[in-house]
């Protein structure tokens, strides 16, 4: 289970880092693990369609990879990594409401095996000071 | 849970009430509240292409309607929302309440407009089925303050509107009753402009010709066309059907629109086997008519703009959209040249 953060209304575990745009990345051995947070999917709206990349497909830090619909908007996904894709989340992309019910964990997206050490990730703290900075 | 106590939102306006969280491709804004009534029995209707047909609803758990959720919530909360989400942003102007087909829908109509009416001081449209709506029910909404009245007569000949939603499906809609029933609300609203609707949909397979002289008799008779892009509702009996091409309905919105505007008459236009090839406007017309935009806009009362309801998010990012839901840009008319 991800760590718990101590904010009450703002969900960042943790055991995450995040980037200014609101995806998630996990350590997982050798490679990381990429999701969407809580706030990005909530002020979304509940999520009807995802595309994402191949395994294999290789992406980079701050480039656009796959897209999520709502029911009224779509956006697409920044990579908070550079590195290949080396798993992918079918369940999320069959079942695209597993982004709102658990971003943190059954909603996660994407493996990457990076290509180096991911920069500019901020730990949860500092994420839940930047998302504040939006609702100002 | 049934109307009037309570009634179903679309996603738009329960986002815009601030019922849901969401947010809109390109920061669109709701103009209008759009209701639906609900009953325990549902509707008693089974058009092919609507999500609430009876034949794949028999229970009202199906919350699926013009591609998206229509929640349910207590008129009272809902009417408090409006009211507030107005005070809030002027862009919201109107609240439209639909009626499903039952034979208690026209008494609960007029309790939900003359409440919203009183509640929220907004305009109130509605939207009815002549099946069970006589002109002394429209009177009656007139009366509880409604200021438009609209008919789904959906299907622009006698031969669809019966083969999609009349006797052919076993729905009670009759073609006759809902001619007679756009000219007993323009007898009852007044031929001023925009007090009475015909919502037409596109796509369900008629002609442009078809098209075009609906629109035209419809005008004649003193009413407006709303017009729509057919879209394969989930669970529909036609979620396997395609939507209209896009050039053919961006000719019908350029057709409408010019028809709407008095600059043409469907007698002018002419067809190659069904086509649409002459609006019977001069091309100076038609470039600047295309060239301001309000053409391709949503079309309905006035405020209604109805975001992304004829086509996915995704489709309108990739330059899609059908009816914009707000005035389209330099680049977004640049598009819609390309397409016709």
């Amino acid at each position: 289970m991800p760590g718990r953060n101590c904010d009450d209304e703002i969900d960042a575990p943790a055991d995450l880092s995040y980037d200014k745009n609101h995806m998630w990345v996990r350590k997982d051995g050798a490679a990381y693990i990429v999701g969407w947070t809580r706030y990005a999917v909530e002020n979304a709206g509940d999520v009807s369609y995802l595309v994402l990349p191949k395994k294999g497909e290789r992406l980079k830090a701050g480039g656009d990879f796959g897209s999520v619909e709502t029911g009224k908007w779509v956006g697409r996904f920044a990579s908070p990594v550079s590195g290949k894709v080396v798993d992918v989340n079918v369940g999320a992309v069959k079942d695209p409401g597993m982004l709102n019910d658990d971003p943190f964990g059954k909603g996660w997206l994407l493996k990457v095996k990076a290509s180096g050490t991911p920069k500019g990730l901020l730990d949860a703290k500092a994420y839940i000071k930047f998302v504040r900075s939006l609702e100002q | 849970m049934a109307s009037p106590g309570t009634v179903r939102i679309s996603l738009a306006a329960a986002m815009t009430l601030g019922f849901k969280k969401g947010k809109f491709y390109r920061d669109a804004k709701l103009g209008c509240i759009n209701i639906l009534m609900e009953y325990d029995k549902g509707c008693t209707a089974n058009c092919m292409y609507c999500g609430q047909a009876r034949d794949i609803v028999d229970q009202p758990t199906c919350k699926s309607l013009i591609r998206v959720s229509w929640p349910s919530y207590p008129l009272d909360k809902v009417i408090e929302a409006a009211k507030k989400a107005a005070r809030k942003d002027r862009f919201v102007q109107r609240v439209c309440v639909s009626a499903l087909t039952r034979k208690e829908a026209p008494k609960d109509l007029a309790e939900i407009v003359r409440k919203v009416k009183a509640g929220t001081g907004l305009k109130v449209s509605t939207l009815i089925t002549p099946t069970v709506f006589k002109k002394k029910d429209l009177e009656a909404i007139k009366k509880a303050g409604a200021q438009n009245i609209t008919i789904a007569v959906d299907c622009c000949t006698p031969e669809l509107f019966d083969g999609l939603r009349g006797k052919k499906t076993k729905g009670p809609h009759r073609w006759d009753r809902y001619l007679k029933g756009i000219k007993e609300a323009v007898e009852v609203m007044g031929k001023g402009r925009y007090s009475v609707g015909v919502h037409l949909i596109m796509g369900l397979g008629e002609t442009e010709e078809d098209a075009v002289r609906f629109i035209q008799r419809c005008y004649d008779l003193g009413a407006i066309v709303h017009l729509f892009s057919f879209y394969p509702e989930k669970g529909s009996l036609m979620k396997a059907g395609v939507q209209p091409p896009l050039d053919s309905y961006r000719r019908m919105q350029l057709a409408r629109h010019l028809i709407d505007k008095g600059l043409a008459n469907a007698i002018k236009m002419e067809f190659d086997d069904g086509k649409l090839v002459d609006f019977g406007v001069s091309q100076r017309i038609l470039d600047n008519e295309i060239r301001k935009g309000e053409a391709f806009e949503t079309s309905g009362c006035p405020g209604c703009n109805r975001p992304y309801a004829n086509e996915t998010p995704t489709q309108a990012e990739q330059g899609l959209l059908r009816n914009y839901p707000f005035p389209p840009t330099k680049e977004d008319v640049e598009r819609i040249q390309g397409q016709f």
